[in-house]
């Protein structure tokens, strides 16, 4: 029938455009029934049956015309439709943190009308259950990768929406999925048992590239199911297996090793004003009256794991190491280099203290393979940085401040999640980190 | 700064709409008719082209719609709002100002 084909033009014009569903029927009716009064008015415009169609198909003009002035209308009508370049390439880059900030603060807000509720119990039960063994090990990196993919999909599908909703059609929702997928390239949320951080880094992240495009393909598959059902049904597979190898986050070949022998370790010094003064995490006001009559200060082991070199070696925690193959020791920094330095199974001489005694040890340097990384967070909750004026290397105005490792490092203890920080800067609730994930430590 | 007059040439198809529907309420295929009708059909165009205008000037408030079934058809009837009516007297106190100016050109030495 001849008002079928203007229609289906006209339908089918729009729903290239990417007019929303709604919209679209309604629009179609409106011209249907637009089509059926001119019908019914051209006998009395002494109009011959043969010529009826024509005459009603140029009085309502070209369909394809049509449906465009339509798009462009609903298009004109809202930000989005307007905007679409910043709308669609750039916002999808720039609001995911600050989405994410308000996602946190709400999941906080939760967490607070928990306790208040049900009190402090509710919060320490949620706590207890998230510390349990299986769930620590089996549940939490499974949540952790659907809370990756369900965010960044939903932000994603946010975008589809509003493409949907302007008429900015397919091609602006896939440029913001692309968007969304770019970012989620480098962004990673991370959920330990005591601890949820979102943040960047070099590290690849391809459960939420792969989320954004799986959205995209979506959208496709939906939109273009008639004319482009072939291609769609190999795309969505091909991005599905993508999101599972993903899922399935290969380990990362270490790409740098170093000589390690375990333990940590704090710089001991005589108890004084200045010790008192600079409050250092990596200082100890511990160092005895007889070392300190000679030296300046040395270096005290604070834990110490019973499968390290240092442990096998024979030394124990609170000892403190005076020499370092037979070069004295007073600094954290310059303990750490040599150590750094050594050849992994190398011996490595070391002269300690002990109950006033002083002895000898002989360890064997183990390996210790890591990343070179970053990573920028947003702080969640935020963190409340302390005033910190001493002029040490570092500084600290509670919302500005740069602080470099003063030799600290954690240990490994088998995690795979372990990052040694170099230098720590941070704006705000925003933070900036450079150092090194820890991949392995071995004897 | 000059004043330009952008309504005269873009706010044309407002006005009218928006003057048809300040008397009563109306659907897309009563307001191309009314428009041919009251102007001697001396304005012609696309008569689709009305749609894409209605829903524009809905989204903006200017008209509210309402579904009515009409002889087994659905129909969408049109009508001014509040906010269209304040739009309407602007545009026909613009369009005043540039014809009673083009008249006075018109009839002047050009005449």
């Amino acid at each position: 029938m001849p008002e079928d084909n203007l229609l289906q033009k006209f339908e089918r014009r729009l729903l290239e455009l990417g007019f929303p569903a709604a919209r679209r029927q309604r629009a179609v009716r409106e011209l249907a029934d637009h089509y059926e009064d001119l019908k019914q008015s051209a006998p009395e415009n002494g109009l011959a049956a043969v010529n009826v169609e024509a005459w009603v198909e140029g009085n309502l003009g070209d369909p394809r015309a049509l449906a465009e002035q339509a798009v462009s209308g609903l298009r004109q009508s809202s930000w989005w439709g307007r905007h679409r370049i910043i709308g669609f390439c750039i916002l999808p880059l720039l609001c995911f943190g600050p989405a994410w900030i308000l996602g946190g603060l709400l999941c906080g807000l939760l967490f607070w009308l928990m306790e208040f509720t049900f009190g402090p119990a509710a919060g320490i039960w949620v706590k207890d259950i998230m510390a349990q063994d299986a769930v620590a090990r089996i549940f939490l990196p499974m949540f952790g990768v659907a809370l990756n993919a369900g965010v960044i999909g939903l932000f994603a599908m946010f975008f589809c929406w509003l493409a949907g909703r302007s008429a900015a059609g397919l091609k602006w929702a896939i440029f913001a999925c692309a968007a969304s997928a770019i970012h989620g390239f480098f962004f990673h949320v991370g959920l330990t048992t005591h601890r949820l951080w979102i943040g960047y880094a070099w590290k690849p992240n391809w459960v939420c590239a792969m989320t954004p495009l799986l959205v995209a393909g979506g959208c496709w598959l939906r939109q273009r199911r008639q004319e482009s059902r072939r291609l769609a049904t190999l795309a969505l597979p091909l991005l599905l297996v993508g999101f599972l190898t993903g899922c399935a986050s290969p380990k990362e070949k270490p790409v740098s090793q170093r000589g390690w022998i375990g333990g940590e370790y704090k710089q001991a010094r005589q108890q004084g004003v200045v010790t008192a003064m600079s409050a250092s995490p990596a200082v100890a006001g511990c160092l005895p009256k007889e070392l300190a009559a000679k030296r300046a200060g040395a270096i005290l082991i604070t834990a110490l794991s019973s499968n390290t070199p240092v442990a096998t070696a024979g030394l124990r925690a609170n000892d403190l190491v005076l020499e370092i193959n037979n070069q004295p020791v007073t600094q954290l920094k310059t303990f750490r280099s040599v150590i750094d330095g050594c050849e992994p199974g190398s011996t490595l001489a070391v002269k300690a203290y002990r109950d006033g005694q002083t002895q000898d040890f002989r360890v064997t340097v183990g390996k210790e393979t890591f990343r070179r990384g970053g990573v920028f967070k947003i702080a969640l909750p935020c963190v409340v940085h302390d005033w910190d004026l001493w002029p040490n290397p570092g500084f600290s105005l509670v919302i500005v401040g740069y602080e470099p490792n003063p030799g600290l490092r954690p240990q490994c203890n088998n995690s795979s999640d372990v990052f040694d920080e170099d230098w720590k800067a941070f704006v705000g609730v925003f933070e900036l980190t450079g150092g090194k994930r820890i991949l392995d430590q071995k004897n | 700064m000059k004043k330009t007059n952008p309504s005269f040439l873009n706010g044309v198809p407002e006005l009218l709409v928006l003057r048809l529907l300040s008397d009563r309420e109306m659907y897309g295929y009563e307001i191309v008719q009314a428009i041919q009708t009251e102007t001697k059909s001396s304005l012609s165009f696309g008569e689709g082209c009305i749609y894409p205008y209605l829903h524009y000037f809905e989204k903006e408030k200017l008209v509210n719609s309402r579904r009515k079934e009409v002889d087994g058809r659905n129909r969408y009837y049109y009508q001014i709002t509040p906010r269209g009516r304040k739009r309407l007297k602007e545009l026909s106190s613009e369009w005043s100002r540039v014809t009673d100016g083009i008249t006075l050109l018109m009839g002047g030495k050009y005449a």
